[in-house]
């Protein structure tokens, strides 16, 4: 081997051992879920080869397109909302203010506790005969309502404390963002009288559109990976109509053991995860003045 | 520098402390509190004491993951001998071909003690693939202090049991004069739902065919909505995110609720503002409960002969007469089932949960132990919960499970 060979040869040993782990841990069960989405498997018995069965049984499957509704309608909800707190929030933040460092504290800590925690405490503050917002509501002479028990107000609380649990790290992404800023933009354009809203919307916010881009599609990839709150606060009840497609991945998988559907129900989340971001990279990229 | 040998006698060592101790003991998996952990090792010491040439390995597993760890063992070819089991898994179990049969090992056992129901569900065809060991049974739950303050006397025979009309009248009653919140409820889980259809004279299966939308059982669900719907039953109990029939009783906002033995100590824990007691489940056509439990059951291992003798001792009177006085479960003998179990707590609530049991019939044992019944778990609970909020009728919802049970049926 020459030694131009063995240069060329050196980081693909060194990455090896890497990409050997994400191979076997990442790849590998992608492609055998792809696989195993053309089969009835439910673990106990072995898989049988049904082509695009599982594929055409989701499509005329009504929890499937409740989930799919779900997920888009929480996605579509919950990330222009986080991502406008938490433009709003750094932008103040960013201001000279007292105690800022505890109020900087304050927004990133429900971040970093558990979704189970934090879902498990939403649950009893809107419970329906014992939680704390129905007996404020009383007190000010207004009935209970069962919150988590319809449709509409359980998806509702579900979003909710999703955008509160979760501005606190685009807050954290966009104040970073904010102090890469240069000040001679501003002071040049408030001598040359620009307003602050003329200032935000022509220097802050496109300076920022690389954060704005990270943020948008880590949230948006989230968004679709959401399950965690739904499993604790509702199990995606009542009657599927907060279910998203991550809870019924579980259901089907772990629940009814119907992995081949869960695996075709898996690959279509892929495929719109995919396609999502693909979009919004295509959409903000050009703004962002990065070229190829 | 370590030597080579050094290395080698390493490697060596570490290999045989990873080595797999199958080989030596029988391995019982086991779920359950901490009272049964305990008597059940104290059982197992014994069998170890009188035969030790079987020693015994317990692996308790917890109860959330414990289908999902013996499925695992199962598909890793390294079943366990014996397995506690609730009664619906067994026939699924054995259609995978995972159970052994042990009738030729039970030569001595008598098998005419065991209750004919319980005895049904570890039954595929001819094939005796384990032993009863415990049971579950529903009571009616009674908040007496609303009782008393509305007048109303609790049935304390199972002749006296209220009809449909009066079960409901009643919970009206308490709801209009004790200001409790609703009359009566169920957990949420098919366990106590099933007791309406067999009580309107319904099935689940016919000629081995789903038919959970026969007419009595629309009628019973269409019944069962309507008491939701009216608020004499919680209707947010029946969703996740409703607060809990369980919950609402132990804050006294609800005045009965059927729920089963298994509850006694936890409510003798948490209920400390009012008394209790139980009675009879209501009747319709017939009187009808439903009965689980756990069975032992023998895997189609090399070591069937040995795990049957372990599951015969631990059923055995004087064993099951042990297991069940401490941890407060039915047992599956009738011998046993006439209020002889010395109970440390509730032994008058227990009699009572002895006497209704036998209000279940093996038939129904049978149609709840099908391969197909056990993976319906789920999607029963989810179509009761779609019928009682509205989304879909009494017998769409039925019809749905239907389509689900056939779904589940193995090719």
């Amino acid at each position: 081997m020459t030694a131009t060979h063995r240069y060329a040869l050196a980081p693909w040993l060194f990455l090896a051992p890497a990409l050997a782990l994400i191979a076997i841990f990442s790849f590998y069960p992608i492609a055998h879920a792809v696989f195993m989405s053309f089969h009835r498997w439910r673990i106990l018995a072995p898989p049988d080869f049904i082509a695009l069965a599982n594929y055409e049984a989701l499509m005329h499957s009504r929890p499937f397109w409740l989930a799919l509704r779900n997920t888009l309608v929480f996605a579509f909800v919950s990330v222009p909302a986080g991502l406008i707190l938490a433009l709003g929030t750094a932008l103040l933040l960013n201001r000279p203010l007292r105690a800022r460092g505890f109020f900087r504290t304050v927004i990133y800590f429900p971040v970093t506790v558990s979704m189970v925690v934090i879902a498990l405490i939403w649950s009893w503050m809107f419970s329906e005969n014992y939680g704390v917002v129905n007996g404020v509501l009383q007190t000010l002479g207004l009935g209970p309502r069962s919150w988590l028990a319809e449709p509409v107000s359980a998806f509702a609380v579900i979003i909710v404390m999703s955008v509160w649990k979760g501005f606190g790290y685009g807050t954290v992404i966009y104040l970073a963002g904010l102090q890469t800023i240069p000040d001679s933009l501003y002071e040049a354009a408030r001598i040359d009288g620009a307003s602050r809203w003329r200032m935000f919307r022509h220097i802050t916010l496109p300076l920022l559109n690389p954060t704005t881009l990270f943020v948008l599609v880590t949230a948006f990839i989230g968004s679709f990976q959401v399950f965690d709150q739904v499993y604790v606060m509702t199990e995606g009840g009542p009657g599927h109509s907060t279910s998203v497609l991550v809870h019924l991945v579980y259901e089907l998988a772990y629940v009814k053991f119907r992995m081949g559907l869960a695996c075709a129900a898996a690959c279509i989340l892929f495929v719109i995860t995919l396609l999502f971001t693909f979009l919004q990279i295509g959409l903000i990229r050009p703004q962002t003045g990065e070229r190829r | 520098m370590i030597s080579r040998a050094t290395l080698a006698a390493s490697l060596c060592l570490t290999l045989l402390a990873c080595r797999s101790r199958d080989g030596d003991a029988l391995r019982l998996v086991w779920f359950g509190g901490d009272d049964e952990v305990t008597a059940i090792a104290e059982a197992v010491a014994e069998f170890e004491r009188l035969h030790p040439e079987i020693p015994v390995e317990i692996q308790t597993v917890e109860w959330t993951r414990y289908t999902e760890k013996v499925m695992t063992m199962l598909l890793g070819d390294r079943p366990p001998d014996l397995a506690r089991m609730s009664v619906q898994w067994g026939g699924r179990y054995h259609a995978l071909g995972g159970l052994a049969d042990i009738t030729p090992h039970l030569a001595s056992a008598d098998l005419d003690d065991f209750l004919p129901a319980r005895l049904a569900s570890c039954r595929q065809g001819e094939t005796l693939f384990g032993l009863p060991h415990t049971s579950v049974g529903l009571m009616v739950f009674c908040n007496r202090a609303h009782f008393e303050r509305a007048g109303i006397p609790i049935p304390s025979s199972p002749e006296e049991a209220w009809s449909w009309e009066e079960f409901s009248a009643i919970a009206e009653r308490l709801q209009r004069e004790t200001g409790v919140r609703h009359g009566w409820g169920v957990f949420r889980g098919w366990f106590p739902v099933i007791p309406f259809f067999y009580q309107s004279g319904g099935h689940l299966l016919r000629d081995g065919e789903p038919d959970f939308a026969c007419d009595a059982n629309v009628d019973a669900l269409t019944w069962f909505v309507d008491q939701h719907r009216r608020g004499v039953a919680p209707l947010t109990s029946w969703t996740p995110g409703g607060d809990a029939a369980e919950t609402l009783f132990v804050r006294g906002d609800l005045a009965m609720i059927i729920t089963g033995n298994w509850r006694l100590p936890a409510y003798a824990r948490q209920i400390e503002d009012f008394d209790w007691t139980v009675t009879y489940l209501p009747q319709r056509r017939r009187r009808a409960t439903n009965a689980g439990g756990e069975n032992l059951v023998v895997f189609s291992t090399p070591r069937v002969r040995e795990a049957a003798q372990l599951a015969a001792f631990l059923t055995s009177p004087s064993q099951m007469e042990r297991f069940c006085a401490r941890t407060l479960f039915l047992p599956t003998r009738r011998s046993l089932l006439g209020g002889e179990v010395p109970y440390h707590a509730h032994a008058e609530a227990l009699a009572m949960f002895a006497r209704q049991a036998l209000d279940f019939e093996p038939a129904w044992a049978l149609e709840q132990g099908t391969p197909e019944f056990a993976a319906l778990d789920t999607a029963f609970v989810q179509q009761i919960e779609s019928a009682v909020m509205g989304f879909e009728s009494p017998r769409e919802a039925l019809e749905a499970l239907n389509r689900e049970y056939l779904d589940a049926r193995f090719e």
